[in-house]
């Protein structure tokens, strides 16, 4: 087969084009998750009691004695008081570190914090209080958030954890540029 | 343009090769995800998606691939913790009390056990099927499981699944219907409630237990859990909190929103 010059020309254009990539830099910007972080002295905090400042991320629900319990994705757990249905009120909001899920009996409320399982006296709404914790029952925990959400199309990118930043307690929608890291 | 023509299927060509060979650099790896439900006097009750859940006088968990039992019969200081784990690293995701049994949620199957003597859980059946994400539900005799795809579930298509489990050492697949996107569910009475994640949720009549048939779409929110109270309905999702009445599955009422901040 005979190459003619232009054929010559064509086939060194390509030749640059694709040694071109891997000597330059690309720099591109996608949609994607960074993670959100929690320091590790704040994930070892015990739980705090305040006023519920609203919904943000809800996850988890429990219904107990006509309150309703819903778990804000890694920050803690809102009461609401349920006794009207149609008039919910948003009351309490028990600040919990890294809390996904939630159980009650007898007016104690089982949680977990991160990789601790944490015992709460909810006898009194008004004097809420931790009264027992047992250490790293979930070691799950420690590895858990390090994915963004799933359940999307193809190709999500997304920042890579970096352990040194702490806890990742959750993910944020936005911009990335030159993710390295994809689902 | 007589040069271009031979230039394009070039530039084509190496076009291709820069797509293919360059700058994918991507890392994959497991989620864990999330179940539970509880009843009885004075206990709550949880929606779907939980892993912890309580039976009798004892607090269960289930982290990853193992199942814990602690004894609150003193609430205030569970003990006698049981812990059994699970071989082959079955990623377990929810878990369901009902009537002295645990219906576990994993990623590729769904454990019964036996908790007649409630802190030692004692193994009744496997069920298996194709890798997915999967909360359990049950009421009577039957099991109802959710079967979602996705990137880190495993399987391209989702399913609702009714699972026949007179006897739960052997439970058999009866029913298996086509999902959107399914989280949640809950069964209470005639009804039961399927989230549908971006899709809101669906309300089934389940007057035949293992026949579930769809009586309403609902939308206008992300559906992610449910908890089906008597004549009350509680749905959470990235929006708010839902309320709704019902008194049968031809008959859902909006009542209230906590809408997110």
């Amino acid at each position: 087969m005979k190459i003619n010059t232009r054929q010559k020309i064509a086939l060194f254009v390509s030749l640059l084009l694709f040694f071109s990539c891997n000597t330059q830099q690309q720099s591109i910007e996608v949609d994607g998750y960074k993670p959100v972080y929690i320091s590790y002295q704040e994930v070892n905090q015990p739980i705090s009691v305040q006023s519920s400042t609203g919904l943000k991320n809800p996850g988890k629900i429990y219904y107990y004695n006509s309150y309703i319990l819903v778990s804000d994705n890694g920050q803690g757990v809102h009461i609401i008081d349920n006794a009207n249905p149609a008039n919910p009120v948003l009351n309490t909001f028990i600040k919990i570190p890294m809390n996904r899920d939630i159980a009650i009996k007898n007016n104690y409320l089982y949680v977990d914090s991160y990789t601790d399982l944490v015992v709460i006296d909810i006898s009194d709404m008004n004097n809420i209080k931790e009264v027992n914790r047992i250490k790293n029952a979930f070691p799950r925990a420690a590895t858990e958030n390090l994915l963004p959400p799933k359940d999307l199309s193809a190709n999500v990118y997304y920042e890579c954890p970096d352990n040194n930043k702490g806890v990742v307690v959750g993910w944020q929608r936005t911009k990335l540029k030159n993710p390295k890291c994809k689902l | 343009m007589k040069t271009m023509k031979y230039f394009i299927p070039y530039i084509f060509y190496s076009a291709c090769i820069l797509f293919l060979g360059s700058c994918n650099k991507s890392e994959t790896s497991n989620v864990t995800n999330s179940v539970g439900g509880g009843k009885g006097g004075v206990v709550g009750k949880g929606g779907s998606m939980a892993r912890f859940t309580i039976g009798n006088n004892t607090l269960y968990t289930v982290d990853n691939n193992t199942i814990k039992a602690y004894d609150i019969t003193n609430p205030a200081n569970p003990s006698s913790e049981t812990a059994l784990t699970l071989e082959g690293n079955p990623m377990l995701e929810t878990i369901f009390y009902y009537d002295n049994k645990l219906f576990i949620g994993s990623r590729n199957a769904m454990y019964t056990y036996d908790v007649s003597n409630p802190i030692s859980p004692v193994h009744l059946s496997t069920y298996n099927h194709v890798l997915s994400c999967d909360p359990v539900v049950v009421q009577g005799n039957t099991a109802y499981v959710t079967l979602r795809s996705g990137n880190n579930c495993g399987r391209t298509q989702s399913f609702l699944d009714v699972i026949d489990i007179s006897n739960p050492s052997n439970p058999i697949l009866v029913k298996s219907i086509t999902m959107v996107s399914p989280y949640g569910l809950g069964v209470q009475g005639n009804t039961l409630f399927v989230c549908e994640g971006n899709n809101g949720f669906k309300v089934y009549d389940v007057s035949n237990a293992q026949d579930p048939v769809l009586v309403k779409t609902i939308t206008g929110m992300f559906g992610y859990d449910v908890i089906p109270l008597t004549n009350l309905l509680l749905l959470t999702g990235t929006n708010g909190l839902f309320q709704y009445t019902y008194t049968n599955p031809n008959d859902i009422q909006w009542i209230s929103t906590i809408p997110v901040q």
